[in-house]
This record gives C-alpha cells, sequence and structure tokens, in this order.
C-alpha cells in the first residue's frame, strides 16, 4: 500500500492556532480489496522535529536535560519536569542536522563535532504528524552544568552529565517520561560499543 | 515512569547541579486559567501558567497550547518458544497528513483505555482484537508520553506472551474503520525493520528495542 491507495474526499480544519488540527474525509484501499467506507481521521499537524543524544565518547557519558513540560503537567501527573535528551522544533530553511547542532548548544551548551543519525520515527502517528529525526551527537561533557534556554521562549532549562551506564539503568527503571529519550538511550545501548570504537 | 516515594526537602534554592532527578513537582506551576479551544474526537485545550525557575524566581505567565487525548495500552505481543514477535500493519491518518508516501504503519498492539477498564484488561483485549492472539503472561514494561512538549497522551508498553503459531491475516473492528493485517517475524527481523525505517513509531520501536535489549532475561523467566 502507498499514498496512491488514499483517496481524500476533502480536509476541514477544525481548529487554527499555534497548532492546526484537521479532519481527513478519506477512504482507502483495504488489505482484502475494496475500498473503506468514508472515514473521518482527525490530525493535529506538527512541525519536524530534530533530537539528539550528547555523548562524550571520552568521558563515556550522556548529557541530559531537565525541564517543565506542558502535556505531563495537563495529564495530571505529579511531576510536570521532565529529563530527556535535547530535542527541537526543525525551523523553516533549515536542516535536520543544523537543527540537532544548534539545539545541543541552546539547551546544553555543549558543542557538537561528529553527529550521526541513528532513527527517525514518528511520535504518534495516529493522531499527530510529529516526525522525529533522532541523532547521536558527539560532545564534551566536561565542566557541563548549569541553566540554559531561550528565556525570550519561556525555556528555562537544566543540563547535566550522567554516565553512560547510568542511563542504561535508567532506562531498566523506567526514570524516563517521554518517547524521544527512550529510543535515544535505548539505541546507545545497542549501539555503544561500536560507536565507542569508531569516536575515540 | 517511576514515581520516587520520598521527595527530597523542597529547595528554595538552586538544585544541586548534577542531581539525576527531578527536585520539581506540581506544587512548582501556577494555573492562572485554561480554555477550551476545541471539543472533537481530540480536545485542544489553551493553558496560562507560570511556573518555578530552577535558579529561583518565577516564570513570565506562558500560554500554551495543549492536545488533550485519553491515555493508550500498548503490548509487544511475543512468543517466547518461537522467538517472534506479531507485527501489525495499518493506515495512519497523521503519517498522511506528514506526507508520507506510505501511510501505513508497521506497529505493535495498541489502543485507547476506555474509561472503567484497567490498561491491563485493555492490553488483552486489544490484542485479541488487532492480531487474533490471546495474551497469556503480562508484564508491564513501562510507560511514557510520546510527546509531551504538546500532548497529554500516555502509554503504557507491556509485554504478553502469545503463541505465534498460525498468526497471520486481517482484523480489527470494521465499524470503527480498522483495516489491520497480522504477521509474525523473528526478533531479529523486527530489528532490522527498525533499524531500516520500516517500523517507525514510537510506541514499535520502544517495544522492539526493548524487547532485544531484555529478551533472555524474559525468556528465563518464561520458560
Amino acid at each position: 500500500m502507498d499514498r496512491n491507495d488514499v483517496e481524500l474526499v476533502r480536509e476541514e480544519t477544525l481548529h487554527q492556532g499555534f497548532f492546526r488540527m484537521v479532519r481527513f474525509h478519506l477512504r482507502h484501499r483495504l488489505f482484502a480489496g475494496g475500498w473503506t467506507a468514508p472515514l473521518d481521521r482527525d490530525v493535529v499537524l506538527h512541525g519536524k522535529v530534530a533530537a539528539v543524544i550528547p555523548y562524550d565518547p571520552v568521558r563515556d557519558s550522556v548529557v541530559l536535560i531537565e525541564q517543565f513540560r506542558n502535556g505531563i503537567y495537563a495529564a495530571g501527573d505529579p511531576q510536570p519536569w521532565s529529563v530527556s535528551i535535547a530535542a527541537g522544533m526543525i525551523e523553516p530553511g533549515e536542516s535536520a542536522a543544523e537543527m540537532a547542532r544548534r539545539e545541543t548548544l541552546e539547551e546544553t551548551g555543549c558543542t557538537v563535532g561528529r553527529l550521526e543519525e541513528a532513527l527517525t520515527f514518528y511520535s504518534s502517528p495516529g493522531g499527530s504528524s510529529q516526525h522525529v529525526t533522532l541523532f547521536c551527537g558527539e560532545v564534551s561533557a566536561e565542566g557541563v552544568g548549569g541553566y540554559y534556554g531561550v528565556a525570550e521562549e519561556g525555556e528555562d532549562i537544566r543540563a547535566y552529565e550522567v554516565p553512560f551506564p547510568e542511563t542504561v539503568r535508567m532506562v531498566d527503571e523506567d526514570a524516563f517520561d517521554n518517547a524521544i529519550s527512550i529510543v535515544g538511550l535505548q539505541w546507545l545501548s545497542r549501539n555503544h560499543k561500536f560507536l565507542r570504537k569508531r569516536w575515540t | 515512569m517511576q514515581t520516587r516515594t520520598s521527595q527530597p526537602e523542597k529547595l528554595s534554592l538552586a538544585p544541586e547541579p548534577n542531581v539525576a532527578y527531578t527536585t520539581m513537582t506540581r506544587d512548582d506551576v501556577v494555573l492562572n486559567s485554561c480554555e477550551n479551544l476545541h471539543d472533537g474526537f481530540f480536545q485542544m485545550d489553551h493553558y496560562h501558567l507560570r511556573h518555578r525557575l530552577f535558579d529561583g524566581g518565577w516564570s513570565p505567565k506562558l500560554s500554551r497550547e495543549i492536545m488533550l487525548r485519553d491515555p493508550v495500552a500498548g503490548v509487544i505481543p511475543y512468543d517466547p518458544v518461537r522467538d517472534e514477535v506479531v507485527l501489525l500493519e495499518q493506515f495512519r491518518g497523521g503519517m498522511f497528513a506528514a506526507g508520507d508516501g506510505h501511510p501505513w504503519s508497521i506497529e505493535i498492539v495498541a489502543g485507547i483505555i476506555e474509561s472503567g477498564e484497567s490498561a491491563e484488561e485493555m492490553a488483552r483485549r486489544e490484542t485479541l482484537e488487532e492480531s487474533g492472539c490471546a495474551v497469556g503472561r503480562l508484564e508491564k514494561v513501562m510507560d511514557f508520553y510520546p510527546s509531551p512538549g504538546g500532548c497529554s497522551e500516555l502509554v503504557t508498553v507491556f509485554c504478553g506472551e502469545v503463541s505465534a503459531e498460525g498468526a497471520g491475516g486481517i482484523h480489527g473492528v470494521a465499524e470503527e474503520g480498522e483495516d489491520i493485517r497480522t504477521f509474525a517475524v523473528t526478533v531479529e527481523e523486527a530489528m532490522a525493520m527498525i533499524q531500516s525505517g520500516a517500523i517507525n513509531n514510537s510506541i514499535g520501536v520502544i517495544g522492539i528495542q526493548w524487547l532485544a535489549l531484555n529478551r533472555d532475561d524474559l525468556r528465563n523467566r518464561w520458560s
């Protein structure tokens, strides 16, 4: 199946603010042949995101950040501050790799050396178009620590260094609450040996 | 995610520079107002709030749109005897909206938890509906927010013991517009599908990577 197996009948805007929500009136081809009845599918349109695992291959450590997250607050969570790797929206005219370098610097103070694309994925493809390009970025974590973020954008970010084995333990113990960090640090667990060899 | 049972003493000063866990809590947020912008299949709200800053003091008033969604349960349908995982393929509106040339997604089992239903009940029911497989043992793997910057959706992932023998065919609730193709692959094949991008949704990637990292322990426990 591909995009040609979808017939978009009409697109209706349900909400237009910071986010845009649309309703697709569509039909698509069935696996057994033939077509579905007319379907309504609501989707929030979201820009593309770049995320970076800021990894120091010499110290064998990862730089993590902590910041307030609205979605976690809205869910009623007692701890709406979230620990994660670096991530941000890709701006128009900017490549995912450029964004990855800029965001890592803004959020952690670290300059990225080598940058490798790890994986790409959709955060929640049933109801959102958000797409994430995940990188691993070479940084020096020496002296990392402090507060970062663009104050005018309401960002207030704490950055700190965590030894790689500690991040493995944190993933095992379900200490991360967000998809980007879990995907990224699972990826690092799987690729850690080869990456460290390549980068040192 | 794990919630610590003992909170550290509330700090009026900046937290320790290298504390691994957050010291901020819900009490460090003041919600000034919240208005509903859209209420349909999904809900969009506008929050006006301030929160405490790491170096003391408070943020300016922030104005943020948040999509409210019901919690989701996901299941890795794993056969420990055959070392296979059952996967599903279905159309996804978000991928279509992103302009993806292939808006059918390869996934593990997932569905919205209905009110009055536990995540475990949902996990068993949804696995049967979407894959045709009855779940034996069921273990919680982890929970996470797929997109916490702008959406309240919380996913709880389980690993469910199934028999993948004979898994296949077309499933789903036709009245809900579901058209789901089911098939079984080895864990190695599933990992190759992550690396190639054939599995490219957060629940599926997290579930399969977890399986790759934990299946030796799991097979010991389940055999």
